[in-house]
């Protein structure tokens, strides 16, 4: 049973999410993406607002993403198994430390796949007289610049199903990072529960998750707003494809 | 963690103490236990016969690709609020320009409108040669360094409450629990060049009379608005390569005084630009939605633009005269999904008895 959730939202005034570089992401054909990575960090610094403990925080995460990444140790990212399930972004897969029966990685339950805009994007620069003077010339105005699309649309998908592991790994889930939820009152108690059941009480923590992981993406730059998340059985993402139909002839026929 | 290290001897500002003092005279509109919830608000104010916020470096109203919307960006109208709290803090004894580290009972202003370098900037705020204890002596400190930044907090009350880009100590970004959007005009804005002649010649030719070109707006009602996250006060506001400045929580320097201050702030200073020739702008309503959670749930403000825009968008703006009663239609119609909702609104936007009055409307 694959259970699919559909993101979509709206970005005005602002754009969805920086590239590695802080500009726009704009794929193919004028439309505007935003990367799977970047959800997964969403979904991070939301549970970090929930005050979960990550196997990979947010602040860890953007440092490996942007600067620094000469200094970056990988040994550091990699986890035992057991102690990967005691944190809740274990939901999203993490690497192991021992290659165990030549494993390296173990997915998670909880999929994420990048989100388009549903139409193609004019991005607009916002000029700005900036807070503060050049060094050089300290009494000369300067400007500082932002992007923005105005009233677009994004369409994404994640994918949550039980079947990625196995019972015995999900035991350990329930008795580590899900043991922490129960004790911050996000999902009821499960002692005792049969675990089909578990895994059910999860579903509404994960639709929650990424409602509020896609609803607190705003700030200066970044502007989403009218978040929704549409649950229903696994369909594929046929209006993604449907927007895409045409970009680069890759699914053209 | 530094932060442990270096223990600032004592708290330097209080700025829960600081706005306290300002809090009773600048109407204040909800109470302390604010700081625990996610509060939306939406601003409405129009502009008549004036550029409300000029692009650089074209200084022409900014407009939005295809709709005939104009928008005044979030910073523009921020300041308004800026420089009003300034003024008030200023009159009271209570903002201090350069407080170099050592001012105990003063907050002062990261971005102060005052073209400064940051690092300089920062040095006026924090001071250097600032005595600390770290372990049991104290020493002191002569550059600028990681301990500063509670110092920082604790004194620049714009960088608490909407975040700061602090280029100094290897660029340190906080996001604040305070953001807000850009304003947009509910309707279509037809924008008028105007061209005179200049009150100066030119330098060149001192004899002959030179021209000037600039652009207003006959009329535009604006909205815009913003949210406060009390999750942004957690320690993980900060994206910087430092361990220890990732460490310090802005909780420790929030208040619910500062949210309560700063939208009655954006009010008064929208006022205060209200007859001037190059704004004129005024506030026209004051929309205060508050409820449990941790995630923006309705996004007041966008409903607000959106709603408005189906209801004006084709209507003259002459027929846009008192919008009060479409004001309050539209909270009521959004009401249901908010539990508690307040109204600050002028009682017409063409008779304004006074600037700074208005009349609050509870709606439960």
């Amino acid at each position: 049973m694959i259970i699919e959730y559909v993101l979509k939202f709206d970005v005005s005034g602002g754009i969805p999410a920086l590239d590695a570089f802080g500009g726009p992401r704009i794929g193919p054909g004028g439309y505007m993406f935003v990367s799977d990575a970047n959800i997964r960090a969403w979904l991070r610094k939301y549970w970090e607002l929930l005050g979960l403990s990550l196997n990979k925080s947010w602040s860890d995460i953007s440092l490996l993403s942007t600067t620094g990444s000469s200094k970056k140790n990988l040994n550091k990212i990699a986890i035992n198994l057991d102690e990967g399930l005691n944190h809740v972004d274990a939901l999203l897969g993490f690497p192991l430390k021992k290659v165990e029966k030549g494993h390296s990685w173990v997915f998670g339950p909880l999929q994420v796949s990048f989100a388009v805009s549903t139409e193609t994007v004019n991005v607009s620069t916002v000029k700005l007289t900036a807070s503060f003077a050049s060094s050089v010339t300290a009494k000369q105005r300067s400007f500082g610049m932002r992007y923005s699309v105005w009233n677009a649309s994004f369409i994404g998908y994640a994918y949550f199903t039980e079947e990625t592991w196995n019972d015995e790994i999900w035991e350990k889930f329930f008795n580590g990072a899900g043991s922490i939820l129960q004790e911050k009152g996000l999902i009821p108690n499960v002692q005792g529960l049969p675990l089909e059941k578990k895994m059910k009480v999860l579903e509404p923590f994960i639709e929650d998750s990424l409602r509020g992981a896609l609803s607190s993406r705003f700030s200066g730059v970044i502007k989403i707003f009218n978040v929704t998340v549409e649950k229903r059985n696994y369909q594929g993402p046929h209006e993604m494809w449907d927007i895409l139909n045409d970009v680069g002839g890759v699914y053209s026929e | 963690m530094m932060w442990e290290v270096f223990t600032v001897s004592e708290r330097r500002v209080s700025t829960e103490e600081v706005l306290s003092k300002v809090v009773s005279e600048f109407k204040v509109i909800k109470g302390k236990e604010s700081i625990n919830r996610v509060i939306e608000f939406a601003v409405l104010f129009d502009a008549s016969n004036s550029n409300p916020n000029g692009s650089f470096p074209e200084n022409m109203p900014r407009e939005i690709p295809g709709t005939g919307q104009i928008y005044v960006t979030q910073e523009s109208y921020k300041k308004r609020g800026k420089d009003a709290l300034r003024n008030v803090l200023e009159d009271k004894g209570l903002y201090e320009e350069q407080p170099r580290g050592e001012i105990f009972d003063k907050v002062t202003m990261w971005v102060s409108g005052r073209a400064v370098d940051p690092t300089i900037r920062f040095e006026e705020i924090v001071g250097t040669g600032v005595s600390v204890k770290k372990g049991k002596n104290k020493v002191k400190v002569d550059k600028m360094e990681e301990w500063a930044m509670p110092y920082f907090l604790s004194s620049a009350i714009d960088a608490i409450s909407f975040g700061a880009v602090v280029p100094v100590m290897g660029n340190i970004n906080l996001t604040g629990p305070i953001q807000v959007i850009d304003a947009v005009s509910v309707h279509p804005v037809e924008i008028i060049p105007e061209g005179g002649t200049a009150a100066f010649t030119t330098g060149e030719e001192k004899g002959q009379r030179s021209t000037r070109q600039e652009y207003k707006v006959g009329y535009a009602l604006l909205s815009g608005g913003g949210v406060f996250l009390p999750g942004y006060l957690n320690d993980s506001v900060f994206s910087s390569e430092s361990e220890s400045v990732r460490g310090i929580k802005i909780r420790n320097f929030f208040t619910a005084h500062h949210l309560e201050v700063w939208i009655r702030a954006i009010w008064t200073g929208f006022a205060t630009q209200y007859m001037t020739t190059s704004k004129n702008i005024r506030p026209v309503a004051l929309i205060v939605a508050e409820y449990d959670g941790w995630y923006i749930k309705h996004f007041l403000a966008r409903k607000m633009q959106e709603i408005l825009w189906s209801m004006l968008k084709d209507r003259k703006p002459a027929g846009i005269t008192d919008i009060s009663d479409e004001i309050i239609g539209t909270v009521e119609r959004i009401k249901s999904d908010i539990p508690d909702v307040r109204i600050w609104t002028m009682k017409s936007v063409i008779d304004i008895p006074g600037a700074d009055d208005g009349e609050e409307i509870i709606l439960r």
